[in-house]
């Protein structure tokens, strides 16, 4: 029992000194802090504060019972009607405040404070304290004297700079920063780095933030958002510096909105050369002065077959080729001592193609270094019509050595021919004096044959370099007209036929076999085009006749009376009209379209028919007196050649 | 082919090289022809002041008076003694002396070189287109 008592003694003395010691501690803590604590019941009225308040407000303890109003009197006579709106707010709306303010103590001295309050929502009771922070106070004011000094120096700043507190507040800013968040320069200290960035960028932001407290000086890119929303491209750098014993941070902000907008212009103009690069139709790379590939653009891709990346591990050297006479790396040593050659070579392709290439190789400098720009063009289509000018100029030269060869021929075979007409004549001469000598004559015989062959082989030679000259001889005309009408059937259309009209006798003239052909020919392919596309005959009839001293031939012609042969060449075409009649063997007379013919056809027939002593005429439907069917009703115009015979 | 001998006809030769112009001379002369051989137009000019021909041969190119020169001045000497003329072929610049000998008045034009027979139809044909 009486222990139980004396226990309940001692737990008494003990509680008591427990809670002796609490104050105690208490009273330590709060005079260590300089803060005093605050109750207030609403519903009763009842206010409480701590001893402690006394000696912050620098009074003696019975002069005032604590009450709101006792409270709200201690401040400094300009902040009191905020304090008592304070409390009224908080008493009405709950929730806390934070207020710095000055008590005035009834020696008018000043003490700045802190007062804080909270409503209590399960109490209904409103805690908080005033606490002394004359302390903070003298640092922040050596802090406002700090920034003052710095004020000038960042009002004049070009950079937007703005004072944080380590917390992310604006403290203070230069007016280029108020102008950059677009508030006055007093209100920057309401903003704080939430405010001015994007929330997209806000967490890398304060990362940097942080890291500028840490002296970490890399300096970030950000868009800063003004209170209106303009956003303004910067770049932002800081510095954490000391200012009492507060850590803070120096953060400038550089506009770079022109700087961005020439770096914008900047890549809109590599855009635009990198697109005339990428699009160029020759192929350009950068090379280093060893020849390295440093650049390339798609066209030599594609030219090459070889893709980028291993064009960019390749040199020049690798890819070209310059049969032979010159090396890659000779051309490179050659442009570097001038400001650009010009070469002709070869693209090698990744299949192993070479592709006909001119180069075109800039030396080129980089900040010092020799580079060279190297344009390479495609050379095919260019080199193919080199290559086709160098065959018609090849074509041109043999046309010319043969030319040549001709005159060279020609003037042999005038020689040879002179040679050759002794050898023949007098061979034959003797062949006449030795035939009752049959060795003589068979040796002059040899002879003779010999310079018959060598005349022959020079003539083909001639025909050869020289087709016009004409070379008459005693013919059998009606084997000419055959062999002629033989290559002429084969010449006009198969709805023409040819009709041969004469009588098996042998008509001996003296002319040239060739021009009597193309007599032939040429009158036959006239009345074939005469004839057209239509069925038709063209009829060549061949007779001899007599002129004699009366014959109108003779005053139309002048020609020589006599034997001749009369080769009259009729079609069934449309005839002649009476008009042109004499026309018609004029040079270049054609009734035809210049793409038909030369008309120099029937020109070529007078020329050579009157060079052969003989005539020519054309005769209209049924005016001929040489052909058995003149008269027949189908038939159109005749040509009619007269040529003298040899006399038997 | 004549009853009655007939006068031989006369001929002239004009050619450069004696080896052609001896040869034709000897085959005319075995052929009835009288023959007269000189090597160069001039000297032909000459021959048909002093002589009239039935039949004149001469050659084309030769120094001096070619042979359309030689025709040309003949017939501005006013003879029309029918002319056959030959050549031997295509020499460097030469190449329109057979027209042109034609156009100045040679009846035939003949390729050297000329056997017997070429010579003398070449010969008949003058003639008879001259007659």
């Amino acid at each position: 029992m009486n222990s139980t008592n004396n226990n309940a003694i001692l737990n008494k003395e003990k509680t008591s000194y427990i809670l002796d010691r609490e104050i105690s501690r208490r009273k330590q803590i709060e005079d260590c802090a300089k803060i005093a604590g605050l109750e207030w019941d609403i519903e009763t009225g009842e206010f409480w504060w701590s001893q402690n308040l006394y000696k912050i407000v620098n009074l003696d303890i019975q002069t005032l019972p604590p009450s709101l109003n006792a409270l709200i009197g201690l401040f400094r006579p300009s902040d009191q009607a905020k304090v008592q709106k304070h409390f009224e707010t908080l008493s009405q709306q709950g929730g806390s405040f934070r207020f710095y303010t000055h008590t005035l103590s009834r020696q008018g001295q000043e003490t700045p404070v802190l007062l804080m309050a909270k409503m209590d929502a399960q109490t209904h009771k409103m805690i908080g304290f005033v606490q002394d922070v004359a302390t903070d106070f003298e640092e922040r004011e050596s802090l406002l004297e700090t920034l003052a000094k710095y004020r000038g120096v960042m009002s004049g700043a070009g950079d937007a700079i703005i004072l944080l507190s380590h917390e992310g507040n604006i403290i203070e800013g230069n007016p280029k920063a108020a102008e950059l968040l677009e508030v006055l320069p007093d209100n920057l200290s309401q903003l704080s780095v939430d405010d001015i960035h994007d929330q997209q960028e806000l967490d890398i932001m304060m990362g940097y933030y942080q890291g500028f407290l840490w002296g970490q000086d890399q300096s970030a890119r950000s868009t800063i958002i003004g209170k209106k929303g303009k956003r303004t491209p910067v770049e932002i750098s800081g510095r954490s510096i000391e200012i009492g014993s507060q850590q803070m941070l120096v953060v400038i902000m550089r506009d770079i909105t022109a700087q961005q907008q020439a770096q914008n212009a900047l890549i809109r103009s590599e855009q635009r050369y990198r697109s005339l690069v990428d699009e160029a139709r020759e192929g350009i790379m950068l090379l280093t002065s060893d020849g390295n590939i440093l650049a390339v653009n798609p066209k030599l891709c594609e030219s090459t077959g070889l893709k980028r990346s291993v064009l960019l591990q390749s040199n020049f050297r690798d890819i070209t080729d310059f049969d032979m006479e010159i090396s890659p790396t000779e051309i490179l040593m050659e442009a570097n001592t001038r400001s650009s050659i010009h070469m002709e070579g070869n693209l090698q392709t990744a299949d192993g193609r070479l592709l006909p290439t001119g180069f075109n190789v800039a030396r080129y400098k980089d900040q010092g270094q020799v580079q060279f720009i190297v344009t390479a063009y495609d050379l095919t289509n260019v080199r193919s019509s080199e290559e086709d000018r160098l065959e018609l100029q090849k074509q041109l030269f043999q046309a010319q050595k043969q030319e040549l060869l001709g005159q060279v021929a020609g003037s042999l075979a005038h020689d040879f021919n002179n040679l050759l007409s002794p050898i023949l004549l007098v061979s034959e001469m003797l062949m006449e004096d030795a035939q009752d000598d049959p060795f003589l004559h068979g040796n002059l015989r040899n002879i003779h044959q010999a310079a018959e062959r060598a005349r022959r082989l020079v003539h083909r030679i001639l025909t050869y370099t020289r087709p016009e000259e004409s070379e008459p001889t005693r013919i059998e005309l009606r084997h000419e007209m055959e062999e002629t009408l033989a290559l002429l059937r084969s010449s006009i259309p198969q709805t023409i036929k040819i009709e041969e009209i004469c009588d098996h006798e042998s008509y001996y003239s003296f002319a040239d076999p060739d021009q009597i052909h193309q007599v032939i020919m040429n009158t036959g392919m006239n009345a074939a085009q005469a004839i057209g596309e239509e069925k038709g005959v063209i009829t060549f009839e061949m007779r001899k006749i007599y002129v004699d001293e009366n014959s109108e031939l003779i005053s139309r012609f002048e020609i020589p009376e006599g034997d001749y042969v009369t080769l009259c060449i009729s079609d069934t075409g449309p005839g002649i009209p009476q008009h042109i009649l004499n026309e018609i063997f004029d040079p270049f007379f054609t009734t035809k379209t210049q793409t038909d013919g030369s008309g120099l056809g029937l020109s070529v027939v007078r020329q050579i028919v009157e060079n052969h002593g003989g005539a020519v005429e054309a005769i209209p439907h049924g005016g001929c007196l040489y052909t058995s069917h003149s008269n027949e009703p189908t038939i159109g115009a005749c040509i009619c050649i007269y040529l003298p015979l040899l006399k038997e | 082919m004549t009853h009655t001998p007939p006068p031989p006809l006369k001929a002239l030769i004009v050619d450069d090289e004696d080896l052609v112009r001896n040869a034709v001379a000897m085959v005319l002369r075995r052929n009835q022809f009288e023959a007269i051989a000189v090597s160069s137009g001039e000297q032909g000019r000459e021959a048909c002041r002093k002589n009239t021909f039935d039949i004149i041969l001469t050659d084309l190119v030769m120094p001096q008076m070619d042979g359309v020169e030689f025709i040309q001045a003949l017939r501005a000497d006013g003879i029309t003694t029918p002319i056959i003329t030959f050549t031997g072929g295509a020499r460097v610049g030469h190449q329109n002396l057979s027209s042109q000998a034609i156009e100045s008045g040679a009846c035939l034009t003949l390729r050297k070189p000329v056997n017997k027979q070429q010579l003398l139809d070449a010969i008949a044909t003058a003639l008879e287109i001259s007659r």
